[in-house]
């Protein structure tokens, strides 16, 4: 009945087998898999078995993060009232500043499209600011687009500062004729213009076959301005000393502009629970999906929080009750991949260098101890002349009871030891710090 | 199956680590076409061999049947190597590696698209058929689903394929 796709599928095969197999290489993946195993009973061994027979389940924290999300009725139905929008629900539901922004008219329907040759791309809105942009878009076809993948994105406009953005978004599995993602691009300082004219470049890929957008557009309304809460208060957490400076309050997102001591006997990694809240105990928190802060030079950042720009409240605090942090002198890790050993290892060993040669390392921490910790394990990393090693990638997973960062470097012909840069830690220091913003 | 492959099946099943040991030396190399067939790149494949032997010596105590050991190893990577192209997606820029296919020519390469523009579970179907030459009985054991269903749902993937070269007009079928 089909013969002619037997047959195909046949010589595909063929072809596959005729393929060289990486044998040697498969061998030592074999070891390492068993390896992993081994490791992990043994460590949990010593937490007096607490862990034995929990199921083993293997969750990706990203797909976790994107199944777990639920849409609240009311605002379904807010944003399935506004034309085009209905399809975008669940790329916003996690961030109460846009909920709110779309709920009062701030979302500014574009819908300006391109066509080459079987895909479109339309700009259905954007929702713009003094800080940035959220732009939604779609790409449809009359072919399905599974496979689709963004390559780049590229955003330019007269006098626009540099930015960082974020954007992807998984198919959904019954629409294949459409991709829809939301772009969550974010000015690296405050800008505004007069004509509100952008590009915007949509790089993709489908099987091999690339289709390049450039899309102009014109967001129609002018932006609303942002406030800004000049602070400038000197605050202490379990001894470090950090300063707001200023909390800047736009439609998009929170700024809170802070400055570390530098003489601070400790490094404060992660503001975890930096929030804002009103007199009636609402609570904003850290952005969930986009960037969530800009770091500077000598100690200054900026956190970004969820906006609470459009709820007016009466009353607004500032809230910071734990913060991450290090020893100064175990902030940068030293680790010689060659003989395993990390020299200034924090003495609670929550984290545990497990195994490493030149090429990678590989750290581990038991879940349990604290099953919210999701963050990267560390940023910057150089070796012992100094030299800034480039772009090593970071893999970070979960297995039932074990959290792992892998991380690789290349080239290998570095000099040990290594410095890593801690980027984030589970030691927690507390306090109550509460600013009153008005 | 050997009985010798059986026995190594039961061991590893039993908790032998040596066995264990032995039965993915037995299957890697089903183990590699498959990530291969997948993910199309040598060092995923690896890594993904590495995965999928840590996940299967985590849980091969679970696995009841020894003589479906092989096809349960084999549905561990499908399942891996998917996830992993949806992450591909998310991720586009680990993606360097994935245009290896410039020396295939125009059938594999339309081949490859049809195949991709299945469901996850039609995907599987085709690969245990046609790629591991399974036969229907095991994959209904390891699809968890009756014979019957196995074969109307591969009757259902081939049609779609067929449709799926009608309409680009690349195909010279009767």
């Amino acid at each position: 009945m089909y013969e002619t796709e037997e047959e195909r599928l046949k010589q595909l095969k063929e072809r596959l087998d005729q393929q060289p197999l990486p044998l040697s290489k498969a061998d030592q993946a074999i070891r390492q898999g068993v390896e992993r195993v081994r490791q992990e009973k043994r460590r949990i061994r010593k937490r007096r078995k607490r862990f034995l027979g929990s199921v083993a389940v293997i969750a990706l924290l990203l797909l976790t993060f994107i199944t777990s999300i639920r849409v609240s009725p009311v605002f379904a139905n807010v944003v399935a009232s506004i034309p085009g929008m209905e399809k975008f629900v669940e790329l916003i539901a996690m961030d109460k500043g846009l909920n709110a922004a779309i709920q009062n008219d701030y979302y500014q329907e574009i819908g300006v499209t391109q066509t080459i040759q079987d895909k479109t791309l339309t700009i259905d809105g954007v929702i713009l600011d003094e800080t940035g942009m959220n732009i939604f878009y779609t790409i449809d076809s009359e072919r399905p687009l599974t496979g689709l993948r963004v390559d780049y994105i590229n955003l330019k406009a007269e006098g626009m500062p540099e930015g960082s953005f974020s954007y992807g978004n998984m198919m959904d599995e019954e629409e294949v004729y459409t991709y829809k993602d939301r772009i969550d691009y974010q000015f690296g300082e405050l800008y505004t213009s007069q004509d509100q004219s952008f590009d915007l470049k949509v790089a993709t890929k489908l099987k091999g076959e690339e289709t390049v957008f450039t899309v102009p557009f014109t967001v129609p309304k002018q932006v609303k301005p942002s406030e800004v809460y000049t602070i400038d208060k000197e605050v202490d957490i379990a001894g470090q000393k950090f300063t707001i400076e200023k909390v800047t309050v736009s439609p998009l997102r929170v700024g809170v502009k802070i400055t570390i001591d530098s003489a601070n006997p400790m490094k404060i990694l992660q503001f975890e629970d930096m929030r804002l809240e009103d007199e009636k105990g609402e609570v904003w928190g850290s952005i969930q999906n986009g960037t969530t802060a800009f770091g500077g030079e000598d100690g200054e950042s900026t956190l970004f929080l969820q906006s609470n720009y459009f709820s007016k409240p009466e009353k607004l605090y500032l809230r910071i009750n734990k913060v991450q942090a290090l020893k100064a002198e175990e902030a940068i890790a030293e680790v010689n991949t060659e003989t395993g050993e990390w020299f200034n290892q924090p003495e609670d060993q929550k984290i545990q260098l497990v195994k490493s040669d030149k090429s990678h390392a590989e750290f581990i921490m038991v879940k349990a101890d604290h099953p919210s910790f999701q963050y990267d394990f560390a940023s910057a990393i150089s070796d012992a002349k100094g030299i800034e090693m480039h772009s090593p990638s970071v893999g970070m997973y979960s297995s039932d009871s074990i959290k792992h960062w892998d991380i690789s470097f290349s080239p290998t012909d570095y000099t040990n030891p290594l410095k890593l840069e801690i980027f984030a830690y589970p030691n927690y220091l507390e306090g109550d710090i509460k600013i009153e913003l008005k | 199956m050997e009985i010798k492959e059986k026995e190594l099946h039961v061991k590893a099943i039993a908790g032998d680590d040596e066995a264990f040991l032995a039965v993915m030396q037995l299957h890697k190399e089903s183990l590699l076409r498959t990530a291969l067939a997948f993910l199309q790149n040598e060092d995923d494949a690896i890594e993904a061999l590495q995965e999928v032997t840590y996940r299967a010596y985590k849980k091969v105590r679970t696995v009841k049947e020894p003589n479906y050991l092989k096809t349960w190893l084999i549905r561990i990577m499908m399942n891996y190597c998917q996830d992993q192209l949806k992450l591909r997606k998310r991720f586009t820029a680990n993606n360097s590696a994935l245009e290896t296919v410039s020396s295939e020519d125009i059938s594999y390469i339309e081949m490859r698209e049809a195949l991709a523009t299945l469901s996850d579970d039609e995907q599987r179907l085709i690969y245990l058929k046609y790629f591991q030459e399974s036969k229907f009985k095991d994959i209904a054991q390891s699809e968890n689903i009756p014979e019957g269903t196995v074969k109307s749902r591969l009757y259902k993937t081939m049609r779609t394929l067929r449709s799926y070269f009608e309409d680009k007009g690349g195909s010279d079928h009767v």
